[in-house]
């Protein structure tokens, strides 16, 4: 291991220690991050999130929806962003349909060390119901909203996420 | 990259980046911190009878150093900063080094009082606590900065102590950026968090004035005048019985970069 990576590594801890000290507060869980850790005891650079929609009223078309993101965490972390994307199939305008690549700033030019794994997961959450039609990894998806046809995009999205959604 | 892709196959933005890293590849490999030299290197990138060559001339007449710093979009803070410790080991013992120690060690409370978590941000803190303690030589003051993940680190949280500063006395600054960005935070995730994002006035008054100390940059743009000199002084200058005193960090803006100068 470099020196770089043992930075990485000691940070990492303190993400999972806060997000078990997060996880042992009463309303300590962010509603749009149902799970987030390493895949296995002894591999701190690959974890895994299972993200849902974090709008708790309204109608959200992923409402209870269980998507799951493969993270993959780089040596020279916190520096680098972490890569994350999609492994449950996810239809989004910014979500790439085939790969799961996500379209979204903070996880290439605009990550900033300040970011941890927790909070770039609850954007991705965030990203779910916010979608950005203009910058489409999903051409059809986004046409549908670039259309106003917002039925037709709610009704689309209800159906990929009753189908794709992770269980429990 | 795989030109053979078809065309509804778009690169990844994996390689977007990868492509973006060759082409700056011939910057990346340059050290993150230069030695200090002359200034004929400086000089031979420009062609003679160019205003920028005129004005490296007039500045080689009154500086007696040049210190390159790579062109990563970092370069500001990792200047200024380089600029900093130096000055602090070269002014070991005055009561503006005990100041500046001051205003370094407090600025963790201030990323507090902005909303950073230090269980987060004093990991960050911890390479530049060390590289402004007073048992530090330049020899290792130069070894630090040339290892990619002090260096950065350091970068990091400059850049986090600049939004800090930014956000608590939003006042100051919220008309220079308002009209380029929707609101400070948007231009402080944007703007100043992001690593490899280049610094503008606004980064260094923020610098200077969360640091207390005096920035002096040459100012080598494309104008026709001669050389000119942008002093930037702190707002809430450091408590010293004799301000007069006090070092400047002087750096070289050319378009797009900063390197360090020794005046």
């Amino acid at each position: 291991m470099t020196e770089g990576s043992n930075t990485a590594a000691k940070r990492l801890l303190k993400e999972i220690n806060e997000i078990h000290k997060a996880a042992a507060r009463p309303g300590g869980v962010d509603s749009g991050v149902l799970h987030l850790s390493p895949i296995a005891e002894d591999s701190l650079f690959s974890w895994v999130a299972v993200i849902t929609s974090s709008e708790t009223s309204g109608d959200s078309p992923y409402k209870g929806g269980r998507f799951k993101v493969a993270i993959e965490i780089p040596e020279d972390y916190p520096v680098r962003p972490p890569t994350m994307k999609f492994i449950s199939k996810v239809c989004h305008p910014n979500v790439h349909w085939k790969t799961g690549e996500i379209c979204l700033d903070l996880l290439k030019s605009a990550w900033s060390p300040a970011w941890t794994l927790k909070t770039a997961c609850v954007a991705i959450s965030l990203l779910l119901d916010a979608p950005e039609p203009d910058s489409p990894l999903n051409c059809d998806a986004a046409n549908l909203l670039r259309c106003n046809d917002r039925r037709g995009y709610d009704s689309l999205i209800k159906m990929y996420t009753s189908l794709y959604s992770e269980t429990d | 990259m795989d030109i053979e892709k078809k065309a509804d196959e778009r690169p990844s933005d994996t390689e977007i980046l990868a492509y973006e890293k060759t082409l700056r590849a011939e910057f990346l490999a340059a050290p993150l911190v230069g030695a200090s030299t002359g200034f004929g290197a400086l000089l031979a990138e420009f062609h003679e009878g160019n205003i920028f060559h005129k004005k490296v001339q007039q500045l080689s007449g009154k500086a007696v150093a040049f210190r390159a710093i790579r062109k990563d979009g970092n370069c500001f803070y990792r200047a200024l900063c380089f600029a900093l410790c130096e000055a602090l080991l070269n002014f070991q013992g005055t009561e503006w080094a005990k100041r500046v120690r001051e205003r370094v060690l407090d600025s963790r409370k201030i990323l507090i009082s902005a909303g950073y978590d230090p269980i987060i941000t004093d990991d960050f803190f911890e390479p530049l606590g060390e590289a402004i303690a007073e048992t530090y030589s330049i020899e290792k003051l130069t070894e630090a900065f040339e290892k990619d993940y002090i260096s950065d680190t350091i970068v990091c949280y400059l850049r986090l102590v600049t939004a800090a500063e930014l956000k608590l006395n939003r006042d100051l600054y919220e008309a220079f950026i308002l009209d380029s960005h929707p609101t400070i935070e948007d231009f402080i995730s944007h703007q100043v968090e992001p690593m490899g994002i280049e610094s503008d006035q606004i980064h260094i008054v923020a610098m200077s004035n969360a640091l207390g100390v005096t920035i002096n940059v040459a100012n080598l743009d494309g104008s026709d005048a001669d050389l000119n000199f942008h002093d930037i002084t702190p707002m809430m200058p450091l408590e010293l019985e004799n301000p007069k005193s006090q070092p400047v960090l002087n750096l070289l803006y050319r378009p797009g970069h900063y390197d360090i100068v020794y005046l």
